[in-house]
């Protein structure tokens, strides 16, 4: 029994972790551990918002003897990552599966099955709580010391957490899915919307915890009657951590118990769940009426974007970027009055350039929006469509490109502009910060399809582990971000010399150029890269 | 109509699928091809719908040659192969409008054929829906009405029949007869020799990448059955 799940666990652990490269050529039988480094990025991420926020919490509330608050906040916001991180992945891991069918026909207990489903969440959720939580409690160790035991303690309370996200996400993901099969067509609106409504909610919880910790010694009263009320179950944690082992035997019973409960509930129902939630849930009556002709452009567009929006972890993995620019922008025009003296402080008092700062902060938020990087991978096996069809690799990377230009240039157009007017940056500096980030979002879209035509991924169990997990989606985010100290160098070496004006000519000179050179290899090299791929 | 001459094909591993290959496909005649598991029809198939590179020989569909005028070669040909997989993110009717945008099939044309190929296979109704809800069968049935309302010139068919009802079956075998009629031709492989036998005007036998045996059916049949002459065939490659 423990052999079969051993093997069960391996397999979907694999299956989510791991990314293999498939084509022709030299690239054939190529493995890339991509999921390890995704999780390595979290892992990252977490450590550095933990370290930075722990420490200047810890630093407030000691001298008030509330440090242990510091455990709290980060259990909190470790679980609200953890959820918004793998609510995403429940539909393509646990509902999703290609080979669901395969593991239904398994001889083996329902519960171990869904076991092994859900450990490969359990997984990420894991590197989320432990390198948040980890930091807080050595921070309040610092501060205020323990017993030799508080590290094991410290590391259990860590562990445990990670069961609390998962269960959260399961039951989210549960009910995404059942909406959408429900509700067809406008079953994806419904999840985009109610995935917009979860961002908005951390957004929130961002906004208040951002000011709240800058003040905290104020607050302090507020969060200590909120983690004695609604976050009871982290100040259970955090009393547990400091050295209360009842606290801590009830936390980590209110962790488990329901994990276990949902597993078993869910692997119980697991056929049942799957015939709700299976796209033959739904059907309709259709009757034939007169069809319009569209041309190959259109219709190759058209296919771009209807699954763009039909895959919500696609829409929401690269479309927070630009949504996050419109919010930007109008927060800038709001508060445009701070913001124009935070202009004239930095670049007079501190020599630092706003307009270059500003183009910074927007190529990291187009750079997130890496839809081409993954869409050669999501046409699977679905791939001989378009090489049996008389449509030439060109157009086909240029239908690839204009889905992306149509999320990203409009969204440039409108923005940079209104965010250099709102800080009061001057109108020739502006004008080639816009001209610069728009070749930027021209560089980017090629630049994925050439990642992502080296490192394919057609054989994936479901769209989770392409758009999350593959080489190529964090490749196509990461690797283009490299502007970003490109642009420093340039001012260090040349700013003096060429100013900040100057120095965005130059980046403007140097995207072109990498745009017509990302544009060059893709026509030549990528249409028999292409054809390898079959 | 497909002229197939000295075509080889050899996967990255080194793996030879296809070795000097020549076939002759006329206009009106439906052609068969025939082999065991991993005889090399299938990768046959994929470099003739220009789905798939190869090195070695040339393919040549209605005087264009598949890999130096691709596009002109693909504009008369339709492929389905063995598991047609579609995009599940569209309806049936979307993803036959997709198809028809694809091939510049004017509006009125495409009405016409959905409309007559989606009730001869009983999909009509059917076509609302997500292909995600779609059984084999039925997807079998979707991607067979797209390749039909191109009008193609060659049909390419890799194991037809396989997925399909005994209705369905029975339809395209009218189909592929009046597309012959009109002066296209089919290329298509099967495991089932009684239908190969019945329906194909040419027969061509594959074994290890390798053409054993090729010509009219009567010819190649002679007295005996199809399964006859292939069994006899695979005896003295085991013998």
């Amino acid at each position: 029994m423990g052999k079969k799940f051993r093997a069960l666990l391996l397999v979907n652990l694999r299956s989510m972790l791991l990314t293999s490269t498939r084509g022709g050529g030299g690239w054939r039988g190529k493995r890339a551990l991509s999921g390890g480094g995704l999780l390595a990025l979290i892992a990252f991420l977490a450590l550095y918002v933990s370290v930075t926020y722990s420490s200047l919490m810890v630093s407030q509330l000691a001298p008030l003897g509330l440090e242990y608050l510091a455990v709290v906040i980060m259990g909190m916001l470790s679980v609200v990552m953890g959820t918004m991180y793998t609510v995403f992945a429940v539909q393509g891991v646990v509902f999703g599966g290609k080979d669901n069918d395969l593991m239904l026909s398994l001889p083996i207990s329902p519960f171990q099955l869904m076991l092994a489903r859900v450990m490969a969440l359990v997984v990420e959720n894991l590197v989320c709580t432990l390198f948040m939580v980890v930091p807080a409690g050595v921070c309040c160790y610092l501060a205020a010391g323990g017993d030799g035991l508080y590290f094991l303690r410290l590391a259990a309370a860590g562990i445990f957490l990670s069961l609390l996200p998962t269960v959260l996400a399961m039951v989210g993901g549960w009910a995404l899915t059942w909406l959408s099969a429900r509700m067809g067509g406008r079953g994806v609106l419904a999840k985009n919307l109610a995935y917009l409504l979860l961002l908005a909610a951390v957004m929130v919880f961002a906004f208040f915890s951002s000011t709240a910790l800058t003040q905290l010694a104020s607050y302090a009263a507020g969060l200590e009657q909120a983690a004695s009320t609604w976050g009871i179950l982290f100040l259970w944690m955090a009393r547990g951590v400091q050295g209360d082992w009842g606290l801590l035997a009830a936390f980590l019973a209110v962790c488990i118990l329901p994990f276990l409960a949902v597993v078993w509930l869910f692997g119980r129902s697991y056929k049942r769940l799957l015939s709700a939630s299976g796209p033959r849930a739904r059907r309709t009556a259709f009757r034939l009426e007169r069809q319009r002709a569209a041309g190959q452009t259109r219709a190759l567009v058209g296919r771009e974007l209807r699954r763009y929006f039909s895959i919500p972890i696609y829409f929401f993995n690269t479309g927070v970027g630009p949504i996050m620019m419109v919010i930007g922008a109008v927060a800038a025009l709001i508060k445009r009055e701070d913001l124009s003296i935070l202009t004239w402080a930095m670049e007079k008092e501190l020599g630092l350039p706003m307009a270059l700062l500003l183009g910074a902060a927007v190529t990291f938020m187009l750079a997130t929006c890496a839809v081409t990087a993954t869409s050669i991978s999501l046409e699977g096996q679905c791939l001989w469509i378009l090489r049996e069809a008389p449509v030439s690799e060109g157009r086909l990377f240029a239908a690839k490109c204009a889905c992306q230009y149509v999320l990203t240039i409009p969204v440039t157009l409108v923005t940079v502009p209104l965010l250099c007017w709102a800080m009061g940056i001057q109108p020739a500096e502006g004008g080639l910060l816009t001209a610069a980030c728009l070749l930027f979002a021209l560089f980017h879209a090629p630049l994925g399809l050439v990642i992502n035509l080296l490192f394919p991924r057609l054989d994936a169990p479901n769209e989770t582990v392409v758009v999350k997990q593959s080489m190529a989606a964090m490749l196509g985010i990461f690797l283009p971000m490299a502007v970003i100290p490109l642009g420093a160098l340039a001012w260090f070496l040349l700013g003096e010399t060429l100013g900040a004006a100057g120095v965005l000519a130059v980046l403007c000179l140097v995207l072109l150029a990498l745009t017509g050179g990302c544009w060059a290899a893709l026509l030549r090299w990528g249409p028999r890269r292409l054809g390898q791929l079959v | 109509m497909l002229r197939i001459s000295h075509y080889s094909k050899t996967y990255p591993g080194g793996k030879q699928a296809v070795q000097d290959l020549n076939l002759h496909v006329k206009p009106g005649e439906i052609f068969g091809f025939i082999g065991h598991n991993g005889a090399g029809k299938t990768t046959t198939l994929r470099s003739v719908a220009g789905i798939l590179d190869f090195e070695e020989g040339t393919i040549t569909i209605d005087g264009h040659d598949i890999l130096r005028e691709p596009l002109a070669a693909k504009k008369v040909t339709a492929f389905l192969p063995d598991n047609p997989d579609l995009y599940p993110f569209m309806t049936g009717i979307s993803y036959l409008n997709f198809i028809a945008d694809l091939y510049d099939i004017p509006g009125e044309a495409r009405t016409a054929g959905i409309g007559r190929y989606g009730e001869a296979f009983g999909l009509t109704g059917d076509l609302g829906s997500s292909i995600g809800s779609y059984s084999h069968g039925m997807r079998q049935k979707l991607a067979l009405i797209s390749a039909l309302i191109r009008s193609p010139r060659l049909l390419i068919l890799d194991e037809p029949f396989v997925g399909l009802d005994p209705v369905a079956a029975h339809r395209l075998k009218e189909f592929l007869g009046e597309l012959c009629e009109a002066g296209g031709a089919v290329f298509f492989s099967t495991h089932v020799l009684e239908v190969a036998e019945k329906l194909c005007h040419s027969i061509a036998i594959i074994r290890d990448g390798r053409l054993v045996k090729a010509g009219p059916t009567r010819e190649v049949v002679g007295d005996s059955s199809l399964e006859e002459v292939f069994l006899e065939l695979e005896g003295e490659d085991h013998g």
